[in-house]
């Protein structure tokens, strides 16, 4: 009996202190933990494919007076940005991300033309497409302060964006029939920095971001030629608050400030652009199935001024190695 | 220590007769607890299990955000005309919240309350000489009528096979009247100026008329993982209604309105909807649904004639899936897809909704 009682306390004594230490889990186990627990940037050689999805239509919009008014006209937008980007793992500090594109667009327009003089009414659709691969990024992340179950931590993103998509018009029937570009045509690099802490089972995090574009040359309109831009400086700030439903299923609220300054064309600012300011929230609900993460969230602009109003649909599927 | 574990030896001789009987009792009593607690009958029940009411004082509150695109209309010969082709798809935001509580284990109470947001364009006009730019708007927004009922299940003893009524009333709560249009005219200057005009017309969605509704819904479940259900209703205003339109004129480049009353009486609605259910794991239930609703005899004086609504109708494909996050929490997610229809427009819908329940008055 004494020897019983004995391997009791030892039992007891051995599972406190392993309870104590920390960071003590399975390479399967990081690798199927969810978006809040999981590691600020990916473990050494993990790798992370995912797909993703986002649709929206132009239909709102924020006025120069910050009023959310329908769009004027009937012309109505869809487009859909899909991809794919593969994250690694370079050491247990460092991740490297690319993304490529495929950009889904269509606007569609129908106007009655009425001319008196002649007596008659021309009923014309117009339809432009825009599909085809889009502007290419390359990430890279760092811990500068690794995180871990007490304490925060904190990572900076370098995201570099390529003009691998179409910049120009193609396509061209008429002044109203072509391809629409499915790239910005100009290179940008952007910097962003995530505070994020994790207090089981909840998460915070506040970012960061800049980016600056760097201009190129690119043509607007059929059959005009091409003219020098430069996209305005975007500026972003915000944080997220998250939490976890259950073992497996995780909700986020991303609250974020974004500024984008108006774009030049020709060193004209006021061409075509505006200062652009918005407010968006956006809650997504995140399902984790062993190393399987299906994310869904809207973002909702809530606020804003030249800037798009309408909510955008998103779907997440990852899968970790 | 010796000391100690003898006297813990002693009394483990004195008590030895009592420690099967003290530990069975405490068992007994946790699988007793874990029996009768509500939230335990939450916990152990898969989708396809749960009755066709809520357990006797289960309060549920269901919200939901469903976003459709309207880029179909199906004509009055059943024909399909793409919206999007012509630059007059809308999309709609639709915010729902329900209420259910068990009163019974066999009678719930339901209250429904639903916002919906869509903008409709028309064609944009334009008139030469001099230019001008014509476009119609639509604004529909505002609460549907609140409905209030009850879903009765019949006392069958059959597990595999339920059946309930699910009688109710629309209740008049908000206002049918749309507010003043908002129409104006603008110079676009440019190499080649134009004149916009834009007819701005607000429109509300309730349409303030008290209407009965009659249901039934049944499940039966084929096998232990395996259901079909469906549901019926039908609902009938109980009297004519009234709201008003309202007319422009322009005076100079400002306009000027009037608000004109005028009668109508919304249609009768069939619906009915046939869904196939299977639960793949405990807590994940995929489901196929068709979906079908008839609407008819309903009239309005707006033109200042009484002219019958056209009969319309409308079917829908909806596929979907319900994940039990924890015992109270529920996520469903539903796509809705257009079939056919008649006289009336064909969404494409995407439905998010969150089920949260418990007992509110309940110990256990």
């Amino acid at each position: 009996m004494k020897k019983i009682f004995v391997s009791l306390v030892l039992i007891i004594l051995a599972s406190v202190a392993y309870s104590q230490e920390e960071d003590q889990l399975l390479v399967s186990e990081i690798k199927q933990s969810t978006v809040i627990t999981q590691p600020a940037t990916l473990k050494k050689g993990f790798f992370r494919i995912s797909a993703v999805f986002t649709y929206g239509a132009a239909d709102k919009m924020f006025s120069d007076n910050g009023r959310k008014e329908y769009l004027v006209g009937n012309a109505w937008t869809r487009s859909s940005t899909n991809i794919i980007e593969l994250q690694y793992g370079l050491s247990n500090s460092i991740e490297m991300a690319f993304a490529l594109p495929y950009e889904i667009s269509t606007t569609s327009r129908s106007i009655i033309d009425i001319i008196p003089v002649t007596d008659s009414v021309i009923t014309t659709a117009r339809k432009l497409k825009g599909n085809g691969i889009g502007d290419i990024e390359f990430a890279i992340s760092y811990q500068i302060i690794k995180g871990t179950k007490s304490k925060p931590s904190l990572v900076s993103k370098l995201i570099a964006t390529f003009p691998t998509g179409r910049k120009n018009p193609s396509n061209i029937k008429n002044r109203w029939e072509y391809d629409k570009p499915t790239g910005r045509g100009e290179t940008t690099l952007a910097l962003q920095v995530i505070y994020r802490k994790v207090i089981y089972p909840y998460s915070y995090s506040f970012t960061g971001a800049f980016k600056y574009p760097f201009g190129g040359e690119k043509v607007l309109f059929p059959y005009e030629d091409p003219i020098s831009f430069r996209s305005g400086n975007y500026y972003e700030a915000g944080g997220n608050f998250n939490f976890l439903l259950n073992d497996w299923i995780a909700v986020q609220n991303d609250l974020y400030y974004a500024y984008k300054r108006a774009d030049s064309y020709n060193d004209n600012t006021t061409y075509f652009s505006n200062n652009q300011s918005a407010i968006y929230y956006h809650p997504n609900i995140s399902f984790q199935l062993k190393k399987f993460r299906l994310v869904q969230g809207v973002l909702f602009p809530l606020k804003g001024k030249s800037i798009s109003a309408d909510p955008y649909y998103n779907i997440y599927l990852q899968y970790i190695f | 220590m010796t000391a100690l574990y003898e006297r813990v030896m002693k009394l483990k001789e004195k008590y030895m007769k009592y420690h099967i009987l003290i530990w069975w009792l405490l068992l007994m009593s946790i699988t007793a607890y874990a029996q009768t607690g509500n939230d335990s009958i939450l916990l152990n029940e898969r989708k396809i299990d749960r009755p066709l009411t809520l357990h006797k004082g289960q309060l549920q509150f269901n919200t939901a955000y469903e976003f459709s695109i309207i880029s179909q209309e199906y004509d009055n010969n059943n024909k399909s005309i793409n919206r999007a082709d012509m630059g007059t798809a809308s999309i709609m935001h639709k915010y729902s919240l329900e209420l259910n509580y068990g009163l019974l284990d066999f009678l719930q109470i339901t209250v429904d309350l639903n916002y919906t947001k869509r903008g409709e364009r028309k064609e944009t006009r334009q008139l030469y000489s001099p230019d001008y730019e014509i476009n119609y708007f639509d604004d529909y927004k505002g609460f549907e009528d609140l409905f209030i009922g009850t879903v009765l299940k019949l006392p069958l003893k059959s597990k595999k096979f339920e059946l309930a009524l699910s009688p109710g009333i629309y209740v008049p709560l908000f206002s049918n009247r749309p507010e003043a249009p908002e129409h104006n005219i603008s110079l676009i200057d440019g190499d080649l100026p134009i004149i916009r005009i834009v007819y701005y017309n607000n429109h509300k969605i309730a349409t303030e008329t008290a209407a009965i509704k009659i249901g039934a819904s049944s499940i039966f479940r084929a096998s232990k993982d395996f259901s079909v259900s469906a549901k019926l209703n039908y609902s009938w205003p109980v009297s004519e209604s009234e709201s008003i339109i309202w007319i422009n004129q322009l005076n100079g480049s400002s306009f000027i309105y009037y608000d004109i009353p005028y009668r109508f009486l919304i249609d009768n609605t069939l619906d009915y909807e046939v869904t196939l259910a299977y639960q793949a794991i405990s807590w994940f239930n995929i489901s196929l649904s068709y979906f079908h609703k008839n609407k008819s005899s309903g009239w309005s004086e707006i033109t200042g004639f009484r002219i019958g609504n056209p009969e319309s109708e409308l079917s829908l494909l909806s596929i979907g899936y319900e994940i039990k996050a924890s015992r109270n929490l529920w996520i469903s997610e539903f796509i809705d897809i257009p079939l056919g229809g008649r006289n009336h427009l064909g969404p494409f819908s995407i439905y998010l909704g969150i089920s949260y329940n418990f007992f509110p008055l309940n110990k256990n």
